[in-house]
């Protein structure tokens, strides 16, 4: 009876009303958003404010405080989202699709811009001063880029390759082709008992990159699967793991950190990774790993060619922004040769999109995998984007297609047979359906 | 008169019986009116949406016309969905009976009136507490084939490694094993809250007729416990049908598919690819497959109770 008395009606109305004043004095608050958000009209100072959506890098406040200081306009910068790639384009998908305004400007890579682009949430940029006064600056992968997609949809900031490594005190020459990419990933296999020929990053989302690099090089026919070079190049991703043994089984689990631990510490002949994971594995504690006993090289020749997959991050403009023209005058400061190479020395360091500063000592001072001595346009030549990904409509249904068929060959759930007659089936469903 | 006048007219008499109910209880209904609409607005709302989006063919690249049963259809042709179906049953049947079987373990043994009897019982209901997704990860640093450490312990002691995360086979035990490492805590603390309200006079009475522990454990105890356990069972069944994080954190539904519960694949439907539509239909057999476990064991504990 006394524990009834205790919490009465009486009692249960004065705490649901000190909740409702709680609440009441919440939702008065006042909003700790920026300025210029949702949260009431726009003021005369608000107008000379954009946001970005970029990483949240050291360095970035004050680079730009600089454009900020030359033009008067405030930037804010929202943070990028990270995590679980397939939560990165769904945040953008569902932004594009509700006609969220809340950035002016984004990052973006291939796959990104590949989804905006092909279905209309990007604004499209060949007509601005900041892409006609560098375009023939700008790398061939880019033009190529442009021209799949029919226009210029991100004006690239950096650029990214998926380069071919190798560890010499295991692979003391590069291999040139399929075949020997087999023959010294076993020799390095025998090595010792912890090593691995061929470590390829597959892992946590990165399949499609492997299966995108060997089909490129088998010559396969990239709009229908339905031939015998995309059957070669399944066969013989399988035949690392299973035949030759040259693979471990948990590639499947390996993503770019994994890879980059693995090959730090020896542990692989060959592999391949980003430009920053092998930054990092340069830059690992227990590294065993220095340019030049780690140097890059041209894959090795398949069937049909040697190129690597290329891609990089650039800014986008979403259609729905509503400080279009701020957010150009950006883009005209922040195109400027001196501004981009400042970014690229002082910011974030990768390699730039431009000739020209490829081949800036400054740059290459900062970025030392340019100083890679196969020479970095040696690897960029031919390096192509992830096509056939990235320039249709239905980008996301296509790269979780390529995932599910390295999935499938890495872990032998299917035949390669099996598994190219999946791919024919699926990619005509994914086209059909997107019309 | 007013009697006859009842017995005459049975409706009226009902609506005014009604018209008192609330009157009487319209308090009462006020009060919980903001939860009505609250689950309203964020479950039944969301869940017709769901069933609409289904009958559609929605997707990043089609704004979405109805295509009636289609989708359903197209589910049985979906090797991928035939597959995690099969592997959400397995899955759910064998983590749900593990969790059970463990946790009734693990609550006879802390109802135990021993010495750290509280530190016990804290240590087991840790792995309740960390989220599913950082606890998956610190499993997949361990279960790494190369520099995990249990593959690390097993090389020092002279044993294979185990391909833990690599092979279809391993990868389903570890997902499952990794799963009622989870959850059994909370199965322990459900069978320990049960265990302790067992009425003393009947488990007394047992002893005094000579039933030795064993007896009445499975002939007093057991029995029992049969609608705590029921409730287990109803809720990590249905838990289990819909698990995500644990299992997305350590595989991704790899290697392969051989992981990929219903609930994986139907975020890379949805999620991923952005096929809402289709992405719908395979959530609403998520939802019917849930749903199906959940008045299953509700009807046992209604008969139980009964």
């Amino acid at each position: 009876m006394e524990e009834h008395k205790r919490f009465g009606r009486r009692v249960f109305l004065k705490s649901a009303a000190i909740a409702g004043v709680g609440l009441g004095l919440a939702a008065c608050a006042p909003s700790a958003a920026p300025s210029g958000g949702e949260a009431g009209a726009p003021s005369a100072e608000d107008e000379r404010e954009i946001t970005l959506m970029a990483w949240d890098e050291e360095g970035f406040d004050s680079f730009n405080a600089e454009f900020t200081a030359e033009t008067g306009i405030k930037v804010n910068q929202a943070v990028f989202p990270q995590g679980v790639w397939s939560d990165v384009m769904n945040k953008f998908a569902l932004w594009s699709q509700t006609g969220y305004s809340g950035y002016d400007l984004t990052i973006a890579d291939d796959l990104i811009a590949g989804m905006m682009a092909s279905n209309g949430f990007a604004a499209e940029l060949g007509d601005y001063e900041f892409w006609t006064d560098h375009e023939e600056d700008t790398v061939e992968g880019i033009h190529t880029l442009n021209s799949v997609l029919n226009g210029v949809y991100r004006i690239f900031f950096l650029l990214d390759l998926e380069p071919f490594f190798h560890y010499t005190e295991l692979v003391p020459e590069a291999p040139k082709t399929w075949d020997e990419l087999i023959t010294f990933g076993k020799d390095a296999t025998n090595a010792d008992e912890d090593v691995w020929g061929w470590r390829p990053t597959n892992g946590v989302g990165h399949e499609f990159n492997t299966v995108l690099l060997m089909l490129n090089q088998a010559g396969a026919d990239l709009d229908t699967l339905d031939d015998t070079a995309t059957l070669e190049a399944f066969q013989f991703m399988q035949d690392w793991v299973f035949t030759h043994e040259i693979t471990p089984k948990s590639t499947t689990s390996e993503g770019n950190d994994q890879i980059a631990n693995l090959s730090a510490l020896g542990k692989a002949g060959m592999w391949w990774n980003y430009t920053g994971g092998y930054r990092n594995a340069l830059e690992h504690e227990q590294s065993v790993l220095t340019m030049e006993n780690a140097p890059a090289a041209r894959w090795p020749m398949g069937p049909a060619s040697d190129i690597g997959l290329i891609h990089g991050w650039g800014w986008m403009l979403p259609k729905v922004g509503e400080k279009k023209d701020l957010a150009i005058e950006y883009l005209n400061w922040f195109s400027r040769p001196e501004v981009l190479k400042k970014f690229i020395v002082n910011v974030h360091r990768d390699a730039p999109p431009r000739y020209s500063l490829i081949n800036d000592p400054d740059v290459i001072e900062a970025v030392p995998t340019l100083a890679l001595p196969v020479g970095w346009e040696t690897i960029l030549a031919g390096a192509k984007f992830r096509e056939p990904i990235v320039n249709k409509k239905p980008v996301n249904e296509l790269w979780s297609m390529f995932q599910n068929i390295g999935r499938f060959i890495f872990s032998a759930e299917k035949t390669p047979e099996e598994t190219q007659q999946w791919a024919v089936t699926e990619y005509q469903r994914i086209m059909a359906d997107a019309g | 008169m007013a009697q006859a006048e009842s017995a005459l007219s049975p409706t009226r008499s009902r609506t005014r019986h009604e018209a008192g109910f609330f009157a009487k209880y319209w308090m009462a209904y006020l009060l919980v009116l903001p939860a009505i609409i609250v689950r309203f607005a964020y479950t039944i709302i969301p869940l017709f949406r769901t069933l609409w989006l289904s009958l559609t063919n929605m997707s990043i690249t089609n704004p979405g016309e109805f295509v009636g049963l289609r989708n359903y259809a197209m589910l049985f042709q979906d090797e991928l969905f035939i597959n995690s179906l099969g592997w959400t049953f397995v899955y759910t049947v064998s983590a749900t009976l593990i969790e059970t079987a463990l946790g009734l373990a693990f609550a006879v043994l802390l109802n135990q009136k021993l010495r750290g009897q509280s530190t016990a019982i804290f240590i087991v209901m840790l792995p309740w507490v960390i989220a599913p997704m950082l606890a998956s990860n610190v499993w997949k640093l361990l279960l790494y084939d190369s520099t995990g450490i249990f593959n690390q312990t097993l090389t020092m002691v002279g044993l294979d490694r185990i391909p833990w995360l690599s092979d279809p086979f391993w990868a389903r035990v570890s997902v499952t094993l990794v799963s009622v490492w989870k959850n059994v805590a909370w199965v322990s603390l459900i069978f320990l809250a049960g265990l302790r309200s067992l009425p003393k006079e009947v488990l007394e009475a047992a002893e005094v007729d000579g039933a030795g522990p064993f007896t009445r454990f499975f002939r007093v105890s057991l029995p029992l416990l049969q609608s705590t356990t029921l409730l287990i069972l109803l809720l990590r069944g249905m838990g289990e049908i819909q698990t995500f994080e644990q299992i997305y954190g350590l595989t991704m539904g790899g290697p392969g598919t051989s992981t990929r519960t219903l609930a994986l694949l139907a975020y890379e439907r949805f999620f991923t690819e952005f096929r809402y539509g289709y992405g719908s239909a395979v959530n609403m057999w998520l939802f019917l497959f849930a749903a199906l476990v959940g008045f299953y064991y509700s009807w046992k504990l209604y008969q139980a109770a009964r």
